[in-house]
């Protein structure tokens, strides 16, 4: 793996960090949520500083190249997250479709009383 | 016996006070007591309007919801209020109020917990949908059979009539899509009983169905992946 992209994947994964922090510091995003991005965030930084452990797994696992297996890795984890994305919202899907079935039943208790 | 009517109303302006006039006539009638409640799943056209002048019981949901989660504000409506029996029925004028009566007796006789009203059982009906609904319908009805070695045939059918167990059952937990043939899995696989009983079904008198047909392919592959993954009987 080239020095410079070395560089630029940690200079990426440090702005990440640094965002993310600042995200859970504002209270943008829950600690819970943020650990899935912390991890993959991490696993990056680890291929950043020890590049000749990654070059080594590169060629067990049959990449070309480690850029490549980067690629392969930051794609896997996208998808990781998009799938706990996904049942974040289900979930959430679930409890707004609660919330309106007993405001709309409270909703109409009231009118009923009121006639 | 406490008895309600669950009518999931969306867009049916035109449709619903002649569904709701014919169970009152039918109550005057045959001196049956059959309450009704209109679930509007936040229609946009005047359905809310008609609900509001002809003083038709009714919950407006704040926001739409789909098939599924109406009908299950009418279970949790039902629950709340004590109902023995809910039976969810058409707001289009499709299905025949002189036919739950036939629904009910299997509940009230303790033969069954859930009781669905079917087109295919014999030729009560002579509305029995388009050829591909039905070869899709045949499928379903398959995938469930495979599945719980029970035999449905109506399986889109919504026209049925549940106890209070099953009222219990879907308020805890209902599917919010493709509701019908799902919800009759997880009836199955809690190992309550269901009854299939001869209905006859009228199409629709005005507008639109919800389900076209491109939409139908699509419908029946979630279907049966739903079925497929849902987990086995509980022993």
């Amino acid at each position: 793996m080239s020095g410079s992209l070395r560089i630029l994947l940690l200079v990426f994964s440090l702005i990440w960090i640094l965002g993310l922090l600042f995200l859970l510091k504002k209270g943008k995003i829950p600690v819970k949520y943020s650990i899935v991005w912390l991890s993959a965030i991490f696993i990056l930084l680890l291929v950043a500083i020890f590049p000749g452990l990654f070059i080594k797994v590169t060629n067990l696992l049959g990449f070309q190249t480690t850029s490549n297996m980067i690629i392969g890795i930051i794609l896997t984890l996208l998808l990781l997250i998009t799938l706990v994305l996904t049942m974040i919202i289900s979930n959430q899907k679930r409890l707004i479709k609660n919330l309106i079935q007993e405001v709309s039943i409270i909703n109409e208790k009231i009118n009923n009383k009121k006639q | 016996m406490k008895i309600l009517i669950i009518i999931p109303a969306f867009n049916e302006e035109k449709n619903i006070l002649n569904v709701y006039k014919s169970i009152l006539d039918y109550n005057k009638k045959n001196k049956t007591r059959y309450e009704v409640i209109v679930i509007n799943d936040g229609s946009i056209d005047n359905t809310g309007l008609v609900l509001d002048e002809n003083k038709i019981p009714h919950i407006d949901l704040i926001q739409n919801l789909g098939i599924g989660g109406a009908v299950q504000t009418g279970y949790k409506y039902a629950k709340i209020n004590n109902y023995d029996i809910a039976i969810q029925f058409d707001g289009d004028g499709q299905h025949d109020v002189s036919y739950v009566k036939h629904l009910i007796d299997p509940i009230v006789n303790k033969k069954a917990n859930m009781v669905i009203g079917s087109r295919f059982l014999d030729n009560t009906s002579e509305f029995k949908s388009t050829k591909a609904r039905r070869i899709g319908i045949k499928l379903i009805s398959w995938v469930i059979n495979f599945k719980t070695k029970v035999r449905i045939n109506d399986v889109t059918s919504g026209f049925r009539a549940i106890d209070k167990n099953i009222i219990n059952l879907f308020c805890s937990d209902y599917p919010t899509e493709y509701p019908e043939p799902i919800s009759t899995v997880k009836v199955v696989n809690h190992n309550y009983k269901v009854k299939e009983v001869p209905v006859k079904m009228k199409e629709r008198q005005n507008g639109k169905s919800s389900i076209t047909s491109w939409k139908s392919a699509y419908y029946m592959f979630n279907v049966i992946i739903s079925i497929l993954v849902m987990g086995r009987r509980i022993k």
